[in-house]
């Protein structure tokens, strides 16, 4: 397996097929995390297919003291933020910095904690968790998305948005406590 | 210990908990109903996310983005064809400029070096009248070799191909001859 760094130096001396390993690598985790952000496949290819333009026009001002994985989902979702915007479309931006509406979520178990998703099959349950996350705020979806979809960790999360390790944990629990709370109130 | 907050539970489940909080954790579900509750209700919520179905590219999207960033560069023999190309149209121009006028070639470069502007309208002309006459002449030929070729198919059905072969060996010969026949023709008409 070659080191993302590796590729980069290699595309950058030009060879193409360097570039094409990147592609290869990094097309699926892109389409997954554009996808679950934007919602509609062939808009999602599109949106991939710019991220990689993008990257490769900037590829000469990657820093290699970031890990290239992070640097690659920081364009990803600054593009998507581009995107909304020049969409105008009516959405959470993704830089939000306080989720206080969702600060009562973090809770102790309470005395009656009812079993919401043991109610479904998984397939079902599956199906139900997909269609609540396209009703959760987009700054929380995408931490959900990169934790449990592209399999990140906390830290590597933590490094694309700027944000304390902290925080991150704490969004990502409200993400899954939303999408667990939006199941009981849709059975 | 008090109960558990739901993050914890998460937490735990991801393995994210230090070891000493993991312990104490793990302390209290073993005296905790309640809590256990909690989190066997998290654990099957937390498998069913992770096993989410992928989004996968279709098949050759990598090349589609290489071909896109990359785009082939037209290849030399490309443009050695054009190049040959070029120089054919001009060698066939003057070719057509040498039978409508009778010069000789050296005596074309001659007067085409003396009075270049007369010679570029002279070729313009001529490039006008050529283009006129070859789309007359391919139209002619178009519709004469339908004609043939129906005509073909037509014999083809009735005779085999060792008598068609001679046939149109005869049909080739019999239209040169009747080619230098009219130009043998309208030398002598030239002539007189």
């Amino acid at each position: 397996m070659h080191e993302d760094k590796d590729l980069v130096k290699r595309t950058l001396d030009g060879e193409k097929e360097a570039f094409e390993m990147i592609i290869r690598k990094y097309e699926n985790p892109l389409l997954n995390y554009v996808g679950r952000m934007v919602g509609e496949r062939e808009l999602a290819l599109e949106l991939t297919q710019e991220v990689f333009f993008k990257i490769y026009s900037s590829l000469s001002s990657y820093q290699a003291k970031y890990k290239f994985s992070s640097w690659l989902f920081k364009i990803a979702s600054n593009l998507i933020i581009d995107y909304w915007r020049k969409k105008k479309l009516p959405t959470l931006s993704l830089d939000q910095k306080e989720s206080e509406s969702y600060a009562q979520l973090s809770q102790r178990v309470a005395h009656k904690d009812p079993s919401v998703i043991k109610r479904f099959e998984l397939s079902e349950a599956r199906e139900k968790i997909e269609k609540a996350l396209e009703n959760i705020p987009a700054f929380l979806r995408e931490l959900f998305v990169w934790r449990h979809i592209n399999e990140l960790s906390y830290e590597e999360i933590a490094e694309i948005k700027d944000l304390p390790v902290g925080t991150v944990k704490n969004r990502v629990f409200q993400a899954k406590e939303f999408i667990r709370q939006q199941l009981e109130e849709k059975p | 210990m008090k109960c558990l907050t739901i993050e914890q539970i998460y937490l735990y489940l991801e393995k994210e908990l230090a070891s000493s909080e993991n312990k104490s954790v793990e302390q209290h579900l073993a005296s905790c109903l309640k809590c256990k509750d909690a989190l066997e209700e998290r654990r099957f919520f937390h498998q069913t996310i992770e096993s989410l179905p992928s989004w996968q590219v279709p098949s050759g999207f990598a090349q589609q983005i290489m071909d896109r960033i990359f785009p082939a560069k037209a290849p030399l023999w490309g443009w050695l064809t054009a190049l040959a190309g070029g120089f054919l149209t001009f060698i066939i121009t003057l070719g057509i400029y040498f039978l409508a006028t009778g010069q000789n070639l050296s005596s074309i470069f001659i007067n085409f070096s003396q009075n270049l502007w007369v010679q570029m309208k002279n070729l313009s002309l001529v490039f006008i009248k050529f283009f006129k006459l070859i789309y007359v002449i391919l139209k002619i030929i178009r519709e004469l070799i339908e004609h043939i070729l129906s005509g073909f198919l037509q014999i083809s059905t009735i005779i085999g191909p060792e008598v068609q072969i001679p046939i149109t060996i005869i049909l080739i010969l019999t239209s040169s001859f009747i080619i230098y026949g009219i130009r043998r023709k309208l030398l002598i008409g030239e002539k007189q």
